[in-house]
């Protein structure tokens, strides 16, 4: 959690973008932008997707920077408004999908070649990592991305998603369980095991 | 141990710790089909993990930001509007609901109620005893009445549906057009 590190300076931009400092935000939105698109890629898994919840997440932070009364991380505050235009971009490009307006929205179903006794190769593991990722539910796909992709503890993604850390734990279990039994099973050996 | 337990624990632990633990970690380097899957596994996250680390946003962050603004901005404005617009369009049906349809309202409950109306009516040529005879089936409701005075008048008291009959009625026969202006 890199907030910590300059807590007084964000805290400061922020209340300087609360009466309209047009400098102030746009330093502040260099400071996190990275980290806003990365969290928004955690959840789309597409940049384009991405880069459009990023902008999005910093327009609310405009609109709401007087909502930020400095209790709780501001990273927190950060990460759940980022996170609430995430949720509604994918309900929008579910609905999106469920119409067949956007061929792209659709799911690929199938991205992976099983490969019988074969190693599978690192780009055709990283799509079906992909893939599975992507047929998670919202909040195990966002646990499993913050604990195993972006190597945070799981004591920090509870706080930082204001959970309790069993909770974040039992997400966690699930969201590899799901993912790493379909890499699993794409091997003729674990399938003999598992008939 | 065997390769279906510890495939097992592979299925949910962290790959760091599955690589920690000494024996799991002498049986994946032995054995060639758990090292492909704990290959797989750790190549497919790791990848993921780097791809999406990799990933940056193409849009420079002053660009951002004052999109952002302008976003901002042109929301705010576009929220006052609708406000403004919904505030002007409560304030027209208020206008209209008191102009119109209040007293429109009230005037067709009047005729609908039950409430009896007291009306004075102008006879033309029948005697206010003839008018009185003449009404006298049509007002029957209760409370109603009719008072028969000196002069060409009749005052009937009658619920609305019934007084309406009776100013028909006495509009038909109470006409000095007909020969002695006589009732039937």
């Amino acid at each position: 959690m890199r907030a910590s590190e300059t807590p007084v300076t964000s805290q400061q931009l922020l209340a300087r973008v609360q009466i309209g400092h047009p400098a102030a935000f746009s330093e502040f939105v260099s400071l996190y932008q990275s980290r806003v698109f990365r969290w928004a890629m955690g959840f789309t898994l597409d940049s384009d997707d991405a880069e459009d919840v990023a902008q999005e997440a910093f327009v609310l932070v405009y609109q709401k920077a007087g909502s930020y009364k400095g209790e709780g991380s501001l990273e927190g505050w950060l990460y759940r408004l980022t996170r609430r235009v995430a949720l509604r971009k994918g309900r929008k490009l579910k609905r999106r999908a469920l119409l067949g307006a956007s061929p792209a929205a659709r799911p690929t179903s199938e991205v992976y070649v099983t490969d019988p006794g074969g190693r599978v190769d690192r780009d055709q593991a990283v799509a079906l990592i992909r893939d599975s990722a992507r047929q998670l539910p919202v909040r195990q796909r966002e646990i499993f991305d913050l604990c195993d992709l972006q190597g945070n503890a799981p004591g920090d993604v509870a706080e930082l998603l204001g959970l309790n850390a069993v909770t974040v734990r039992a997400n966690l279990f699930k969201a590899r369980a799901s993912i790493r039994k379909r890499i699993l099973m794409t091997h003729s050996h674990f399938a003999e095991l598992k008939p | 141990m065997t390769c279906e337990e510890y495939l097992a624990a592979l299925s949910s632990a962290p790959i760091a710790l599955v690589n920690q633990a000494s024996d799991a970690r002498a049986h994946f380097e032995g054995c060639p089909e758990c090292s492909k899957m704990l290959a797989s596994i750790e190549d497919g996250e790791r990848g993921l993990g780097a791809s999406l680390d990799m990933a940056k946003s193409l849009i420079p962050p002053t660009q951002t930001a004052e999109l952002a603004i302008m976003t901002a901005k042109r929301r705010r404005v576009g929220k006052l509007a609708a406000i403004g617009l919904a505030v002007l369009i409560a304030v027209v049906f208020w206008i209209t609901a008191i102009r119109v349809i209040v007293p429109t309202a009230r005037e067709t409950a009047q005729i609908v109620t039950s409430d009896l109306v007291t009306l004075t009516l102008r006879l033309r040529c029948m005697s206010s005893s003839q008018a009185g005879d003449l009404i006298s089936p049509y007002v029957r409701s209760d409370g109603s009445a009719y008072y028969i005075i000196d002069g060409p008048f009749i005052t009937v008291r009658a619920k609305a549906p019934e007084l309406a009959k009776v100013k028909s009625l006495l509009a038909q026969l109470d006409d000095p057009s007909q020969l002695n202006c006589k009732v039937p």
